[in-house]
C-alpha cells in the first residue's frame, strides 16, 4: 500500500481518446437502430409504407406486385400481385386494412390487405399513376398521374370527385392535407408544387421549387409543407402565401423521398447519393446521417422510430429494427398547467437544493428587536433598490406578514418615502415583485392618503408617475390577455391535428362490380 | 511543304483549305482577296504551296530572271497537287498561268521550295527531287534522294528546303526531312548526303531556313513534338570538298563530325505542336539577333527573342505567349504569325468565318499577352449609334495578365473621363430622408439575427425595444425560420421584466404569431412549445394581478383627485367653528 503522502496515481487514458464528433441525443437515438437485414426483391423499390396499426407490417411496391412484409420476422406476409404492369406507390389506410396503389396501366386499385381482394378500381387516367394516397377522412383516394392530372376519387361510389390538370409535366409527388380532407398537394416535374381545394375546384397556391419535384410531405399541423427535388429540400409556409421558410441543401444527388420521424419533430430525406439524413424541424439543421450501400429510392419509418425500412435501386430492402423501445417522451418537463394536453410531463418540477445557514443581516437584527421602521429604513436606499431589489422586497414581505408595514411606513422620513416610491415604480412591472408592490402600495395609500399635501414636490411627482405606471401596466395586462388567447388557440389547433379521427369500421369489405370483373392470374 | 504560308513581304497569306480550295487573304485590309478552286480539287487536291515571284516580262530567256530583281515582279503561288502537277497561280491575274507536269511519273507532290537564285524545287512522294525551269515548264534536273531506312514509312520525305550558299560551285544544297533530316548536295543529277541533322519525331515536319551574312540556319519542328530545333547549316568549304572526294558514301570522318553537329544549337519549347513558324534574323553590330514566332495547334503564338551566343542544351522558353479572346473569355484561336523585319509581329486569328490580321509590338516585359477582341459586328453597330465614342479594334485593347493581374485599360483620347470628385462626394453623403422604410427593417432583421446569433444583449435590446407594430411585423417577416426559437427565448426572458419591456414583448410576439404561425404550429412537439407554454404561464401570472391593479389605481386616483380638490379649497373658511369646553370628570 502506498504511503499516504504519495497516493497512487491512476493511469490517464483520456488524453489518447480520439477526438470524435460530439455525441448528441439524436446520435444516440439513431445509433440504436440495429444492424440492417437485407431482403432482395425484383426491380427497384418504388415505394415503402408502414401500416399504422400493430403489428406494423410494411408494404413494398416493386415491379408488378406489392409485398407486405412482417418487420419482426422479415418475411413476406402477403403478396398482392394483381397488376398487369408495374405497380407504383402502395400506401396503407390509417386503419391498416386497406391498401391503395397506382400502376403503369393507368388505373388505381384498392385492396383488402387481409384477403388480398381487389375492392375498387378507379379508371379514368390516361397515363401511369405513380403516387396514390387516402385522404384525411379516409373516404377518398388521391391519385397523381403522368397524364399531368390529379384526381380525387370517392371510395364508396367509385366515382371521380375532382380532377385538376394544371401541371405541364409528369406528376410524381403529392400529399393529402393532414387537417382537411379537401386540400391536396401535388408536385410535378415542371418544377412547381400546387395546392388545390377540392371544395372550390381551384388552385389555392403555386410555388416554384426550381427543379423537378420528387417528393412532398405535409407537416402534421397542415400549415407547412416540404418539397424535395434535385439536390434541395424546401420548406414552404402556406399561411403566409407560400413563403419559403428554409432551403435545405445537404445532398449531392437527387433527393427521392421525404418522411417525418420521431413524433413529427424530425424530417428524414433519402437520396440517390446513398445517404439518409435526419433534420431537426425547428432549426432545419442536420442532426444525423445514415449511409446505405446503394442509391436510395424509397424509405419508410414506423411509429416511435422502431423500424427503418429503406428501398434501394437494385431491389434490396434494408430493414433496421431498434433494439430497445425508444423513450422519446421522457425529455419533457415543466409547465404542465399550460402545456397542451397531449404532452406528457415528468412528475418533478424543480429540485430545491438545501440552503446553507447565513449570518443574520442588519435588517434581520432590527426585525428581531421589532424596530420595524429602522429595518425598513436600512433597505430603503438607492443602492439597495437598484442592485438588490430582492432584499427590499423580502423585508417588505416580512413586514406585511407580521402586519406591521403600516407602522413601519408611518415612521419613514421624507427621503425614505421617495426611495420607497421609486422602488414601487421600478418593480411594478417585474412579475416576481408585482403582487408585493401592489400590496405595499395599498398600505402606502392607507398611511399617506391624508399626508399627500405635506409631500415634497419630488415625492408628489413620483406618486403621480406611479399612477401613470399602473395605468400602463393595466394596458399591458390587457394586451397580454389578448396574446394569451392567441397562444391558446395555437395550442388547441395543434392538438386537434394530432388526434386520430375515429372511423367507424365496417366489417363487410365488398368488392365493387367493376372490381369483381378484374381478374388477374398470378403466374 | 506548307499548307499555309505568307508571301515574302507578308502582304498576303495563303491557305489551302480542307476542301482543296486556295484562299488568299490580304493581311493589311483583312479581306479575303481571292479564292481559287483548282480543277479536280476533290479528287486531286493541292497538297503543298509555295510563294514564288516571277518577272512580268514573260521572256523565254533564262538569264532574264536573274536580272529582273530590280524589275517589277509579280507574285505567284506554286501549288503541288496530289496527281503530280504543279500549278503556277498568278495573284494579279487571278488565274493559273502555267501547269508544270511530270512526264514520266505522276506520284504525289509532297513539298515545294523556291529560291530566287536556285529556282523551284519539288519533291514527290517517291523521293524524287526535281529542279524546274519555270520559263519552259520543263524539268531541268532530277535527283533521287531516297534514303534506305529500316521501315518503309521512314523514308518518306515530308519537307524540303533549299540552303543558299556562297561557295563558288554550281552545286546546290537541299535539306530534306523524313524521319531523319539530311543535308544533300545536288550536282549533275547526283544527290549526295552531306550531313545528317538528327531525327524528326513525326512523318510531317516544318522547316524554315534563314540566312544572315554567310551563315545559314534551320528551324525544324515536327507536327507531334512540342519542341523546335535550331540547327546551323552553313555550307562550308570543307563540306563541299570532302563530298566531292568521297562520293555518296558516308565516311567515318564525317560520322565524327556528325557527332559534333547532331545536337541542335538551340531548342525552343512550345505549348503545343507547331502549326506555322517564321524566323527572322538580323545582324546587329557583331551579334546575330533571332526573332522567332511559332503558331501552335492550340491557337496561341509564341514569340522568342534571342541573341545567338554559342550553343545551349537547355530548352529556351518563349519570351512571350500571345492569346486572343473575346470579352466573354471565348478564345479566338491564332492561326498564323509572321515576323516582319521591322520588329513587330503580324498575327492572324479566326473570328467567326473570317481571318483577322493584326500587327502587334511584342511586349516582352510580361510572359503572356492576352488580346481582348470583341465581336466586331456588335461594335460597329454601337459606333453607328454613338458617334462620339470612337471604337476601333486597336484602341480598346485590354491587356489582362492571367495570374492575379489587374486589367489595364488604355485610355483613349475620345473616352469620357472618370467620375468627377463632386459626384464622388455626392455618393458618399448619407441621405437619411430618402431611406426607405423597408430597407431599415431589413437592416433591423440583420441586426436581430446578429444579436440572436451572438447572444449579445445590447444588440437584441436595441432591436426589441422598438415598440412599433409596423417595424416589428416587417422585421419578423424577414427573419429566417431557424432564428424564431432563439427570438422566443429572448421574449420569454423579457416578458417577466419591466412594464415597457413587456409591452415591447407583446408587440413582437404579436408579430411572430402573425408571420410564423405555421412554423409554431408545426413545432408544437419540440422545444418551441416549451417556450410558448412558458410565455403563456408568464402572461397568465401577469394578468392575474389585473384586478388588484385596477383596485389600486382607483384608490390612487381618488387620493390624487382629493388632493387636487383640496388644493382648490384651500382658501375656504370653515363652515362651523366649534369651540367646546372640555369637562374633566
Amino acid at each position: 500500500m502506498a504511503h499516504i503522502s504519495y497516493p497512487f496515481k491512476k493511469s490517464n487514458k483520456a488524453v489518447f481518446k480520439k477526438p470524435g464528433s460530439a455525441i448528441t441525443h439524436d446520435v444516440v437515438h439513431w445509433k440504436k437502430l440495429g444492424l440492417p437485414v437485407l431482403v432482395k426483391e425484383f426491380g427497384a423499390i418504388d415505394c415503402l409504407d408502414f401500416s399504422p396499426v400493430e403489428p406494423y407490417y410494411f408494404a413494398a411496391t416493386c415491379s408488378v406486385r406489392i409485398q407486405v412484409y412482417d418487420p419482426i420476422t422479415k418475411v413476406v406476409a402477403k403478396n398482392i400481385a394483381k397488376f398487369h404492369e408495374a405497380a407504383y406507390g402502395g400506401v396503407f389506410r390509417n386503419d391498416g386494412r386497406l391498401l391503395v396503389a397506382g400502376s403503369e396501366e393507368a388505373v388505381v386499385k384498392v385492396f383488402d390487405v387481409q384477403s388480398k381482394n381487389v375492392l375498387r378500381v378507379f379508371s379514368g387516367h390516361t397515363g401511369p399513376v405513380h403516387r396514390t394516397y387516402f385522404s384525411k377522412d379516409q373516404l377518398k383516394v388521391l391519385s397523381l398521374s403522368d397524364d399531368k392530372s390529379v384526381c380525387l376519387w370517392d371510395i364508396a361510389t367509385e366515382e371521380k370527385i375532382a380532377s385538376f390538370s394544371e401541371h405541364t409535366d409528369y406528376i410524381r409527388a403529392g400529399a393529402p392535407s393532414p387537417i382537411s380532407s379537401d386540400i391536396i398537394l401535388s408536385g410535378s416535374y415542371d418544377h412547381t408544387v400546387k395546392l388545390y381545394d377540392a371544395r372550390s375546384n381551384e388552385t389555392v397556391l403555386t410555388v416554384n421549387h426550381g427543379s423537378p419535384v420528387e417528393s412532398t410531405v405535409f407537416l402534421p399541423s397542415g400549415g407547412i409543407f416540404v418539397s424535395a427535388g434535385g439536390t434541395e429540400i424546401k420548406v414552404w409556409d402556406i399561411f403566409n402565401g407560400g413563403k419559403l421558410l428554409a432551403n435545405i441543401s445537404q445532398h449531392h444527388k437527387t433527393v427521392t423521398t421525404l418522411r417525418l420521424a420521431s413524433n413529427n419533430s424530425r424530417l428524414m430525406s433519402a437520396s440517390l447519393d446513398r445517404h439518409v439524413k435526419i433534420y431537426d424541424l425547428s432549426t432545419f439543421k442536420v442532426v444525423h446521417n445514415i449511409d446505405f450501400p446503394n442509391a436510395v429510392l424509397s424509405m419508410a419509418i414506423s411509429e416511435n422510430d422502431d423500424i427503418l425500412a429503406v428501398g434501394m435501386i437494385d431491389g434490396v430492402i434494408s430493414i433496421r429494427k431498434r433494439e430497445q423501445p425508444s423513450n422519446l417522451q421522457d425529455e419533457r418537463k415543466g409547465f404542465y398547467k399550460f402545456a397542451p394536453d397531449h404532452t406528457k410531463t415528468s412528475t418533478v418540477d424543480v429540485v430545491v437544493s438545501k440552503q446553507k445557514g447565513v449570518a443574520n443581516s442588519q435588517p434581520d437584527k432590527f426585525l428581531r428587536k421589532m424596530e420595524y421602521t429602522k429595518a425598513l429604513n436600512v433597505v430603503l436606499n438607492t443602492f439597495v433598490i437598484t442592485k438588490f431589489p430582492e432584499k427590499t422586497a423580502a423585508i417588505i414581505q416580512e413586514l406585511l406578514r407580521r402586519k406591521v408595514l403600516y407602522f413601519a411606513m408611518s415612521g419613514l422620513s421624507e427621503n425614505a418615502i421617495g426611495v420607497l416610491l421609486k422602488f414601487f415604480k421600478k418593480n411594478l412591472g417585474e412579475t416576481r415583485f408585482t403582487r408585493l408592490v401592489i400590496d405595499a402600495a395599498n398600505v402606502f395609500v392607507d398611511v399617506f392618503e391624508n399626508h399627500l399635501s405635506t409631500f415634497s414636490e419630488q415625492n408628489l411627482w413620483l406618486y403621480t408617475s406611479l399612477q401613470e405606471d399602473i395605468k400602463s401596466e393595466i394596458d399591458v395586462c390587457k394586451r397580454v390577455c389578448e396574446l394569451e388567447g392567441a397562444i391558446g388557440m395555437l395550442f388547441s389547433s395543434a392538438q386537434v391535428s394530432t388526434t386520430c379521427d375515429n372511423l367507424d369500421l365496417y366489417d363487410n369489405l365488398v368488392p365493387s362490380t367493376k372490381a369483381q370483373k378484374e381478374i388477374i392470374i398470378d403466374v | 511543304m506548307a499548307e499555309a504560308a505568307f508571301s515574302e513581304d507578308g502582304k498576303y497569306y495563303s491557305i489551302i483549305s480542307q476542301d482543296g480550295r486556295l484562299r488568299i487573304w490580304d493581311t493589311e485590309t483583312n479581306v479575303l482577296k481571292q479564292e481559287y478552286t483548282p480543277d479536280l480539287h476533290l479528287t486531286s487536291p493541292p497538297s503543298c504551296l509555295q510563294w514564288i515571284s516571277v518577272s512580268l516580262n514573260a521572256s523565254p530567256q533564262k538569264g532574264a530572271r536573274r536580272k529582273s530583281i530590280s524589275e517589277p515582279e509579280q507574285y505567284c503561288i506554286a501549288l503541288g497537287t496530289s496527281n503530280g502537277n504543279i500549278l503556277i497561280y498568278s495573284i494579279s491575274e487571278a488565274k493559273v498561268e502555267t501547269v508544270l507536269n511530270q512526264k514520266d511519273n505522276n506520284s504525289k507532290m509532297v513539298a515545294l521550295d523556291w529560291h530566287r537564285k536556285y529556282g523551284l524545287f519539288s519533291c514527290t512522294a517517291n523521293s524524287v527531287v526535281q529542279e524546274w525551269d519555270l520559263q519552259s515548264g520543263k524539268t531541268r534536273n532530277k535527283y533521287n534522294v531516297k534514303v534506305v531506312a529500316a521501315n518503309k514509312q521512314g523514308s518518306k520525305i515530308s519537307a524540303i528546303r533549299i540552303v543558299p550558299h556562297n561557295q563558288d560551285t554550281p552545286a546546290k544544297f537541299l535539306i530534306t526531312a523524313s524521319w531523319q533530316i539530311k543535308l544533300w548536295r545536288l550536282h549533275n543529277s547526283i544527290a549526295v548526303v552531306v550531313k545528317s541533322l538528327g531525327h524528326n519525331a513525326a512523318p510531317r515536319a516544318l522547316l524554315t531556313v534563314s540566312t544572315v551574312n554567310k551563315s545559314c540556319w534551320l528551324i525544324e519542328g515536327s507536327q507531334t513534338e512540342r519542341l523546335l530545333s535550331f540547327w546551323d547549316v552553313t555550307i562550308t568549304e570543307d563540306l563541299n570538298q570532302t563530298n566531292q572526294q568521297n562520293g555518296d558514301e558516308v565516311t567515318p570522318s564525317k560520322r565524327q563530325r556528325k557527332k559534333s553537329t547532331s545536337t541542335p544549337a538551340y531548342n525552343f519549347v512550345l505549348e503545343d505542336a507547331p502549326k506555322l513558324i517564321h524566323l527572322n534574323m538580323t545582324q546587329e553590330e557583331n551579334s546575330t539577333k533571332l526573332n522567332l514566332a511559332a503558331a501552335t495547334r492550340s491557337g496561341v503564338v509564341h514569340y522568342y527573342g534571342l541573341t545567338l551566343n554559342g550553343e545551349s542544351v537547355k530548352p529556351i522558353k518563349p519570351s512571350l505567349t500571345i492569346q486572343v479572346t473575346t470579352e466573354d473569355a471565348q478564345p479566338l484561336p491564332l492561326q498564323c504569325c509572321w515576323v516582319p523585319p521591322a520588329g513587330d509581329l503580324l498575327l492572324g486569328y479566326t473570328s467567326g468565318p473570317a481571318l483577322v490580321f493584326e500587327r502587334l509590338v511584342p511586349d516582352v516585359k510580361t510572359k503572356t499577352q492576352v488580346l481582348i477582341r470583341g465581336e466586331r459586328k456588335a461594335k460597329e453597330r454601337s459606333t453607328k449609334k454613338q458617334k462620339d465614342v470612337a471604337t476601333t479594334g486597336h484602341k480598346d485593347v485590354n491587356y489582362v495578365e492571367p495570374i492575379g493581374g489587374v486589367s489595364r485599360k488604355r485610355t483613349t483620347p475620345g473616352e469620357p473621363v472618370e467620375v468627377s470628385m463632386e459626384a464622388r462626394l455626392e455618393n458618399l453623403t448619407v441621405d437619411i430622408k430618402s431611406r426607405s422604410r423597408a430597407a431599415v427593417s431589413h437592416n433591423l432583421t440583420k441586426l436581430l439575427m446578429q444579436g440572436l446569433h451572438s447572444k449579445d444583449k445590447g444588440i437584441i435590446l436595441t432591436v426589441l425595444q422598438r415598440d412599433e407594430p409596423a417595424v416589428a411585423a416587417n422585421t419578423v417577416a424577414h427573419l429566417p425560420a431557424d432564428y424564431v426559437p432563439l427570438l422566443l427565448d429572448q421574449l420569454v426572458d423579457m416578458a417577466t421584466r419591466r412594464t415597457n419591456l413587456c409591452a415591447a414583448v407583446c408587440t413582437w410576439l404579436d408579430a411572430v404569431l402573425r408571420s410564423h404561425a405555421a412554423l409554431l404550429l408545426a413545432s408544437v412537439n419540440s422545444r418551441t412549445a416549451d417556450r410558448l407554454s412558458h410565455l403563456l404561464a408568464i402572461f397568465t401570472h401577469r394578468r392575474s394581478h389585473l384586478c388588484q391593479l385596477l383596485n389600486l389605481k382607483g384608490r390612487i386616483d381618488l387620493t390624487v383627485t382629493q388632493r387636487s380638490a383640496a388644493g382648490e379649497h384651500v382658501e375656504l373658511q370653515p363652515v362651523l367653528d366649534y369651540n367646546g369646553n372640555f369637562c374633566c370628570l
